[in-house]
């Protein structure tokens, strides 16, 4: 109990007393809200706020607009069955939104624990959270935008060698690309933060300074392909993302950005693309984007598993 | 460094057939190809050699759908499963033209061979699956290796 409270607001009493168990090991308290009121009482100690999406919808919608105003309010993981589209767009519409997953058969409770534990610990970096103990990751310094390529190529090799799924693996290798155009055109800003290379068009080539060097690394536990790409700028806003997500996946004219420099789907694309999208974020030191792929199959299993977004921000609160 | 778009046009009778094969990316350079297809009534892209899409290639893409002509009868053709994903996903990306015709991808369970199989897209109808043998290990069966409402979700 010393290490702050979860908060939980959750319909079924089974599934409850299952997520209480999986939680109460993070060393956290865990209580239960089943009520704005209840969690307006409990808010002040609470470090996560977990949420059924489906059976509390209402007031899960009720806590996250009342967070949605609160100067500093704690992260918030939603769960959800829904996939549908009308839903995540709803959800990335509210700025309290910090986890979502879209959960299917395969959901397993680990994930819930690693995103209590990194918050609780406040030890949100590193993709060996996510992959099993023991793993050979392979490390990349980037140091130009022509420098991606390289690093690109041995990960198609690598995947060809473990025999992955051909299209998993070329979804793969676009998942890197665009994680890494976004870590060399994106991130890097000037000392007074105005961003140095983002309007640049994708075509002109960047040679990036010894402190604006990205680093970037994958590895398989035979199940998830992780790949990992961090920047030392930490500029990327949670809001940021759900914006960008938000307005992609409702498909109007403003899909793609025409202003200079990227397209603006990249964040998107890296989304539709994953199992399981990580974002971590040391405001002003570190940005980190993590993405798991299950490739232990073919490409309909991977479509069919679980799916999330996890936006992780150092020190806890979202302020 | 990228493998680029590449394309080899073809002046018919009847209309004009575009062959494209490589990456859609940044270097795509589609506004050069804008200015040879003026005036065609009909259009035919045949995208089965497209290998890659990016971001950045997608907004090149959706570009050089929005300067055809308005009343060119236009047709995306042979679309491989990157394609399809990006019509489904982007909702300028096929512009005036109609899916005529996918690859769908198949797979087979046992020995993992894999690969894409032409399927015309007919307006109205959604494509029957058909149930097949791997041609590879005649062993087990072939089969579709995605979820089809997601595939076929630009028929909807």
């Amino acid at each position: 109990m010393s290490n702050g409270n979860i908060l939980l607001v959750w319909g079924d009493n089974r599934d409850r007393r299952a997520l209480y168990k999986a939680l109460a090991t993070t060393g956290a308290g865990v209580s239960f809200a089943n009520d704005p009121s209840q969690l307006r009482a409990g808010l002040e100690q609470c470090r996560l706020v977990v949420m059924d999406y489906d059976a509390v919808r209402d007031t899960a919608r009720e806590v996250l607009q009342h967070l949605s105003l609160q100067p500093s309010p704690p992260p918030v993981l939603v769960v959800t069955s829904s996939n549908h589209k009308a839903d995540l767009i709803e959800l990335f519409g509210h700025a309290a939104l910090t986890n979502l997953v879209a959960k299917n058969a395969d959901f397993n409770l680990n994930e819930l624990i690693i995103t209590a534990q990194k918050v609780i610990r406040n030890d949100i970096f590193g993709l060996d959270k996510y992959l099993s103990w023991g793993v050979q990751a392979y490390q990349y310094n980037i140091t130009s935008s022509a420098g991606r390529f390289g690093p690109m190529k041995d990960l198609e090799s690598y995947l060809h060698a473990i025999g992955a799924n051909r299209r998993l693996a070329a979804l793969a290798h676009s998942v890197a690309d665009e994680l890494l155009m976004n870590a060399i055109y994106n991130a890097p800003a000037d000392p007074q933060g105005n961003p140095k290379y983002a309007s640049r068009s994708r075509t002109e080539q960047v040679e990036l300074l010894p402190d604006e060097t990205v680093s970037f690394s994958f590895a398989c536990d035979g199940q998830y392909l992780g790949l990992c790409v961090a920047d030392r700028f930490g500029r990327l806003e949670t809001d940021t993302v759900r914006n960008y997500l938000r307005k992609c996946f409702l498909q109007g004219e403003n899909q793609i950005d025409t202003k200079d420099g990227g397209a603006g789907l990249g964040l998107y694309y890296i989304f539709q693309s994953l199992n399981h999208f990580i974002i971590n974020v040391a405001r002003g030191k570190r940005t980190e984007l993590i993405g798991l792929m299950d490739i232990s199959g073919s490409f309909k299993d991977f479509a069919q598993r679980t799916k999330s977004l996890h936006l992780f921000i150092a020190g806890g609160r979202q302020q | 460094m990228t493998a680029g778009l590449k394309w080899k046009v073809d002046r018919g009778s009847e209309a004009i057939v575009v062959a494209f094969a490589g990456s859609i990316d940044e270097d795509a350079r589609l506004d050069t190809l804008t200015g040879e297809l003026s005036g065609a009534p009909r259009l035919r892209f045949d995208m089965g050699g497209i290998t890659r899409i990016n971001s950045c290639g997608v907004r090149e893409w959706v570009n050089f759908m929005r300067a055809i002509p308005p009343g060119t009868r236009a047709t995306l053709e042979n679309c491989p499963s990157v394609v399809v994903a990006q019509v489904n996903m982007i909702s300028n990306f096929s512009g005036p033209a109609r899916v005529a015709s996918v690859r769908v991808p198949y797979v087979c369970k046992d020995c993992g061979f894999d690969a894409e199989l032409p399927m015309d897209t007919p307006p109205g109808a959604r494509p029957v699956l058909p149930a097949m043998q791997c041609p590879r290990c005649k062993k087990s069966e072939f089969i579709f290796d995605d979820l089809a409402d997601s595939y076929f979700a630009f028929l909807t």
